[in-house]
């Protein structure tokens, strides 16, 4: 399957992303039509689920599976398994059951700041893939698009990092679990920013291919 | 831009019209169009020659520097 024009795997990709994108501008709907009817209402009896990390206060050994039973462990062979594989850092969510107006609210905004941020990344993706259907992605705006693609990978994990962090911070005060303790520090992914990092310097690769395409096609 | 093309007054002078000039210099209208209203990045020192020959003047004559202070 071709990657450039009509029938390509950009083509599906486009209609895939079409229907990603519904979704999403019907998500945004539906919080907005939500948040707009909480704020006449009583709290109605809803579970939040937030996403938490933390870390076990007794890392306790994993037990594995032997494996479809032909692959028997002697015990040292297990103390030796279970010293190497501890679980220590978790990440997890957090249920709120019957949660309070304003924590539903605010829970609310996060969902719709999280799905406008995706519909922006998802813009400039289908953008890009526009152009590559018509067989011209060599345009100054894609290098732009790509840029900022790689600009919303980092932002984007800097703000999922920062968000955990808070509902971590939620957590710690709210909620006292026996065993484990939540993250007080945010836990960023330096793999993620790395992707994006490298998308950044593609984008100036692309940049700098555009410009000298476009100086060739203006070479009479 | 710096560099002006002063095609559209030497065509004037020979009395000639672009698509005689696109035939005898075997270069599209278009791209002749894209030189003339100043729109090119750069010229080839072939497609140079061939506009040279065929409009019979110096490439001075063709490209003017204009200070754009």
């Amino acid at each position: 399957m071709k990657a450039i024009g009509r029938f390509s795997i950009a083509s599906v990709l486009s209609v895939v992303l079409g229907f990603f994108r519904f979704a999403i501008a019907m998500g945004m709907v539906a919080t907005a039509i939500g948040l707009a009817v909480l704020a006449f209402v009583p709290a109605p009896r809803v579970t939040v689920t937030v996403p938490v990390s933390f870390r076990l206060d007794n890392p306790s050994p994993i037990r594995g599976q032997t494996g479809f039973g032909f692959n028997f462990l002697t015990e040292t062979d297990l103390a030796r398994e279970e010293a190497k594989s501890r679980v220590d850092h978790v990440g997890g969510a957090l249920r709120i059951p019957d949660a309070s107006k304003r924590v539903i609210a605010l829970n609310a905004l996060v969902l719709m700041a999280i799905l406008a941020f995706t519909a922006f990344v998802v813009d400039q993706l289908r953008a890009v893939l526009r152009t590559l259907i018509h067989g011209n992605p060599f345009v100054p705006d894609n290098a732009r698009r790509i840029q900022r693609i790689g600009l919303a990978v980092i932002v984007g994990e800097i703000a999922r990092a920062a968000l955990v962090f808070v509902e971590n911070y939620y957590a710690m005060t709210h909620v006292a679990i026996a065993g484990l303790t939540f993250d007080d520090w945010p836990r960023l992914s330096f793999t993620t920013i790395g992707y994006g990092l490298i998308i950044l310097i593609i984008a100036e690769v692309f940049g700098t291919g555009t410009r000298l395409d476009e100086e060739q096609s203006l070479t009479i | 831009m710096g560099i002006r093309v002063n095609l559209d007054h030497l065509l004037l002078d020979r009395r000639m019209t672009l698509t005689e000039l696109a035939e005898r210099v075997d270069v599209t209208i278009v791209n002749l169009s894209i030189l003339k209203t100043n729109k090119a990045k750069a010229i080839r020192f072939s497609t140079l020659e061939a506009l040279c020959r065929a409009l019979k003047c110096q490439p001075g004559e063709l490209l003017e520097y204009v200070d754009k202070k």
